[in-house]
């Protein structure tokens, strides 16, 4: 008997492992947690096994999901990566393919982030298969995502339609030991084949495609009440029983299993939350007395039951209405049920007691902070010191907004929004006659994504403010991937370089300055330059390329030219280093008096020596 | 076996590469393993915790009041992820004083029989030159503890296994000289 291989894979992997165990040709995303290192994945996949794979990191979430998409057109399988508020993005796509259909099979794959741990919202993608009309998978656990997709792939082949695999956070960054599969070869060259009333379908005929996606939905729905993917476990207390899905089924199956009621009430796993499967549901709380929902982020299947008199969950306030259902509050929501029952839920330690205790010896709140030599933590620096606190300051999605901590940001609000947001400010404020400083900070990859046409209306619509372009080279908050200014591809290889520069000065704007953010004093030079350029009479919107290489991405840079600092006894410990510029190295040292460097974690970027006007931060000696 | 551990700290402290070897060395032995991990944002500077749980298990968290096992990289990340252990538990904190925990938690530790370890894994990486392998100077005294249900041999054998080739060697002697105590 050979060995099976065994891994160890991050749930994200695994639904990498997934893909190419599909023989999926075209995979194409955008990145963001939690979605990130699927197409990583599916690059060490096609590399370890010299696969034909065409991987892309597309510029925004509407793109990978189009291109994806065309190649289902031409017979081939194709899947799309996202973060559930990516799927906002390429909402348009989404709702009009589940009319038109696919040919080669086409996955849509939506990452939740219920919490929220790294977004701005706790949808439910979920909600969007109910919006587009599309059949959705939820997997609970890494094993079952890597297996849904090629479940997946055959229900989008079997009814021509798109497919959504929802997996949670907390299966993307599961880590789980993972059998590999062989990898098929799956023989599809291209073929588009035309059908006009299809592929370019005019009002008309999109009224039988809604019919027939009607149809599709139906017979889908048939599918799963039969699916293997749904399972029914009966117990020996019919006084309770559970509807679950996704990584609140798994938590529910050990939080039982804890309790020693593993076995005594019915449990139904529900992995197809749409179209939920109506008979199976409602046959299984028919034969329950109360029936409690464990779902997340949202009520999506406790929202499809019809007739909710014996169902309890988020709904009926009795599961919370927000946040993530984690163990300890789905263990709170059980004990509850099941003590009323007058059952035990055996013996407990009384965290409480300790929760309060902790909280009395009020430890240092931990907050994420930009990291030692980051570019950025010196543009807005520089910015703040440059324009005060009358500014505002419209900022955007990615490491770049805990520039909050610099008093720099004022305004996060999706991708692209630092853009938009400014030139709106800059409209309500001019309207008034009110002169006040709007500066914009957008990284390089948000700016490619979102932040484009935003700049191209806001020049043509005459307004005025400064638009800081963070440029650190890399897409840094999510894991390192490359931007199409660095022309770097998916799978390392070298592609088009797309300049920043270029798309800025084609979007119109007169005034575009590039510096490197280190050099405090000329940045802050600049800024009042571009302040300047804003108010004069010819004036309009003030472009600044901040660029530098995000140190953990590219430390070459600091390695060659290190600046070791120190600080002198004089320094007063004023603290202003400290809340202005909020270096993780620069520490307070109670016993000495005065702030010191951890050399475990300074970069040696030197930045700070300009950031304490009184001299008290010098270059260190040589030794 | 079935077993439930916490790993805490911040970021950068080699969490996620300590939570590796116990899940590959797990494997090796024909476990089944599930973890969680943190990404993103929170890995900015913050708190950073990883649950492992080897055994017979579903889902990926550990719940607290149930752990095992509890490995803290940072003093400050030990108090906050205490609550993870249950009665009986074990815990190994990374600290420069043996005698830290605040007289109002060593009440707690008591009440529920909470066997607790610090050890100065970050004055001996340091010392060694090899500040980035604190971890495993951790991870080696506690196998120096009984009831820690892992052996040297194993856990040194997974070490040279899954360590990048350049830091190899900086782990082992981190491993070793916290295994024999040496502060």
């Amino acid at each position: 008997m050979s060995e099976i291989k065994q891994e160890v894979l991050l749930g994200n992997e695994a639904v990498a492992r997934g893909l190419v165990e599909a023989g999926c040709h075209v995979v194409a995303s955008y990145p963001g947690t939690p979605s990130s290192e699927i197409l990583p994945g599916v690059v060490r996949f096609k590399k370890e096994l010299d696969l034909n794979t065409h991987v892309e990191w597309s510029i925004n979430e509407k793109v990978a999901y189009e291109v994806a998409l065309a190649a289902s057109y031409t017979g081939k399988r194709a899947a799309v990566i996202m973060k559930q508020v990516g799927l906002n993005v390429a909402a348009d796509p989404l709702m009009s393919s589940a009319y038109t259909g696919v040919k080669g099979g086409f996955v849509v794959i939506s990452c939740d982030d219920p919490g929220p741990h790294s977004s701005q919202t706790e949808q439910d993608t979920r909600f969007f298969a109910m919006f587009a009309k599309v059949p959705a998978l939820d997997p609970s656990s890494p094993r079952e995502a890597r297996d849904m997709v090629k479940a997946a792939f055959d229900l989008s082949e079997k009814y021509s339609i798109p497919v959504i695999l929802r997996p949670a956070i907390r299966i993307c960054h599961a880590r789980q030991n993972i059998d590999f599969r062989p990898v098929p070869e799956l023989e599809r060259p291209a073929a588009f084949e035309k059908d006009p009333g299809r592929w370019a379908a005019t009002p008309r005929f999109r009224y039988v495609l809604h019919k027939e996606l009607n149809e599709k939905l139906k017979a889908i729905e048939a599918d799963f009440e039969q699916s293997e993917l749904n399972v029914r476990q009966e117990g020996r207390d019919n006084r309770l029983g559970f509807i679950a899905g996704g990584a609140s089924y798994s938590i529910l199956l050990d939080t039982l299993r804890e309790m020693g009621l593993e076995g005594q009430f019915p449990v139904l796993k529900i992995s197809t939350p749409h179209p939920l499967p109506q008979k199976l549901v409602a046959d299984f709380i028919a034969g329950c007395e109360r029936v409690l929902i464990l779902e997340e982020p949202d009520a999506v299947i406790e929202l499809q039951i019809r007739d909710k008199s014996k169902v309890l969950g988020r709904l009926s306030g009795t599961v919370p209405a927000a946040g993530e259902l984690v163990s300890e509050v789905t263990y709170g929501v059980l004990a509850g049920l099941v003590e009323e029952l007058g059952l035990s839920v055996g013996p407990y330690l009384d965290l409480e007691e300790l929760g309060k205790l902790v909280a009395d010896l009020k430890l240092p709140v931990r907050r994420p902070r930009l990291c030692p030599g980051c570019p950025h933590r010196a543009a807005f620096y520089a910015l703040r010191r440059t324009l005060g606190g009358k500014a505002i300051y419209p900022s955007d999605i990615g490491c770049y907004t805990l520039g909050l901590n610099l008093r720099a940001v004022d305004t996060c609000l999706d991708m692209g929004g630092a853009v938009t947001i400014a030139s709106g400010l800059y409209q309500a404020y001019h309207q008034d006659g009110e002169d006040v400083v709007v500066a914009a900070t957008i990284g390089d990859s948000t700016f490619l994504h979102a932040g484009i046409p935003p700049l191209a209306s806001a020049v043509h619509n005459q307004a005025r403010f400064i638009l800081v372009i963070l440029d650190n080279s890399i897409t840094a908050m999510t894991g390192m991937q490359p931007t199409a200014d660095s022309g770097l591809l998916a799978d390392g290889r070298m592609g088009n370089r797309v300049a920043i520069k270029d798309l800025v000065q084609a979007c119109g704007v007169k005034f575009i300055e590039e510096i490197d953010p280190y050099r405090l004093k000329d940045f802050e030079a600049l800024v009042k330059r571009a302040r300047d350029y804003i108010r004069q009479e010819d004036g309009g919107i003030a472009a600044i390329i901040s660029r530098r290489p995000c140190p953990l991405y590219d430390p070459t840079p600091l390695r060659e030219n290190p600046v070791r600092v120190t600080v002198t006894e004089e320094c007063d410990a004023c603290k202003y280093c400290l809340t202005a510029f909020e270096c993780p190295a620069l520490i307070l040292d109670e016993d000495l008096g005065r702030v010191v460097i951890d050399r475990r974690v300074c970069a040696d970027c030197g930045v700070c020596i300009d950031v304490c006007y009184k001299g008290f931060i010098v270059e260190a000696p040589l030794q | 076996m079935n077993l439930q551990l916490i790993l805490s700290g911040v970021g950068g402290q080699g969490i996620l590469f300590s939570t590796r070897i116990f899940s590959e060395l797990a494997l090796g032995k024909g476990y089944n393993v599930i973890g969680s991990e943190t990404h993103g944002m929170a890995q900015r500077g913050g708190s950073v915790i990883s649950h492992l749980k080897i055994g017979d298990y579903s889902s990926p968290l550990v719940r607290q009041g149930t752990a095992d096992l509890l490995f803290a990289f940072d003093r400050d990340e030990a108090y906050r992820t205490l609550g993870f252990l249950k009665g009986g538990g074990l815990c190994f904190v990374n600290s420069p004083k043996e005698d830290f925990w605040d007289p109002s938690i060593k009440g707690y530790l008591g009440k529920n029989e909470i066997r607790a370890y610090s050890f100065p894994a970050d004055k001996v990486a340091l010392a060694l030159g090899a500040p980035r392998s604190a971890n495993l100077a951790l991870i080696g005294y506690a196998l120096s503890v009984p009831d820690v249900p892992f052996t040297h041999e194993d856990v040194k054998e997974t070490i040279v296994r899954v360590s990048p080739p350049r830091f190899r060697d900086a782990n082992l002697s981190a491993f070793d000289t916290g295994y024999r105590g040496e502060k």
